[in-house]
């Protein structure tokens, strides 16, 4: 029983960073100081093209935060939100080596493949 | 005519159905595209989608401990209830006479409430221990959360149900497990004011 839920713990911290956890990771690396929820969704709605659902962000940012890949810390509270502080989010240092090891990853896969030869655009 | 406030209900149903630690600032955030010329229909969907976002998380975090409390519940079935629990009762049963002795009623029968109490929070709180040890979410504040509500269910359930104390002699599986998902769930959403492994604490910009 033991082993089974350390494997299933295990699953739960995959190696590479998903498609969204990594859109997620470059939004706020490119945002550096400012990131927090607006910007990042904006970040990734003007790069992708597709409206990002707020709550899906802060969930993955949440994740991401709980496999020690992003550290937070509140600002200060203003008018314009209802005296709502915003959160900001930063890449910690094993983060960005998340997301270096996963383009090297990707690029790998990226590296000869035949059918896709001359699409590139 | 654009309004100039949020859909109220929405934002009530995002403070109550989210993540209690997102939510603040996930509402700061919709309130502040909100008024930089975002739609109510616009609010509502990101509300929505961030309730069903929130609720799928927990769906997916209970589903371990939920399997996790089925297994265990079916050991103790197997082993414990089958064989310790009745021999348990047993010897209980012989020493009664003495302790209804020693404690006249009714405080015999309040002893005797929380002995059999005691006894069947015994297999959930090693249960309770080994699963937080296996997750890495062990704190002492948490794991006394999560006995303290097993033995008070126990007790409940015996006072609840008629017949309590000849009830109580017997072990019931669906109790038990109905008893350790609870207990797991509070205990595992325990706030305990600690920072969780592998979870950075936050702390104010230097």
């Amino acid at each position: 029983v033991a082993y089974f839920f350390i494997i299933v713990e295990e699953m739960s911290q995959r190696t590479y960073l998903g498609e969204f956890e990594l859109m997620v990771m470059l939004a706020l690396i490119r945002l550096e100081d400012d990131a927090y929820g607006v910007p990042i969704s904006r970040e990734i709605e003007q790069q992708t093209g597709r409206e990002v659902a707020m709550g899906s962000v802060y969930a993955t940012l949440e994740r991401l935060e709980e496999k020690r890949l992003v550290s937070s810390y509140l600002g200060e509270p203003t008018a314009e939100r209802g005296g709502r502080a915003r959160r900001y989010f930063r890449a910690t240092k094993e983060g960005l080596r998340k997301v270096r090891e996963t383009r090297k990853a990707l690029d790998k896969l990226w590296q000869g493949l035949p059918a896709l030869k001359g699409q590139e655009t | 005519m654009k309004r100039s406030k949020p859909p109220a209900v929405a934002t009530w149903l995002l403070e109550h159905l989210t993540s209690r630690r997102t939510n603040d600032a996930l509402a700061g955030d919709l309130l502040e595209e909100f008024t930089h010329g975002r739609s109510a229909s616009w609010y509502w969907r990101q509300v929505l989608l961030a309730i069903r976002t929130s609720f799928l998380k927990e769906l997916r975090s209970a589903s371990f401990g939920l399997g996790f409390a089925l297994l265990w519940s079916v050991g103790c079935a197997l082993f414990w209830g089958r064989f310790f629990f009745p021999r348990q009762i047993q010897f209980i049963l012989q020493e009664a006479p003495a302790w209804y002795f020693l404690f006249p009623w009714p405080w015999s029968t309040v002893v005797e409430i929380g002995f059999l109490s005691a006894l069947t929070t015994v297999p959930i709180a090693v249960g309770l221990s080994f699963y937080l040890l296996v997750l890495r979410r062990f704190t002492i504040s948490r794991y006394f959360l999560g006995v303290s509500l097993a033995f008070v269910l126990q007790v409940a359930r015996m006072l609840a149900l008629p017949g309590v104390l000849k009830h109580s002699r017997s072990f019931s599986p669906a109790i038990f497990f109905a008893i350790m998902a609870l207990t797991i769930w509070v205990a595992k959403r325990g706030n305990t004011g600690e920072a969780r492994p592998g979870m950075a604490p936050i702390s104010l910009p230097p």
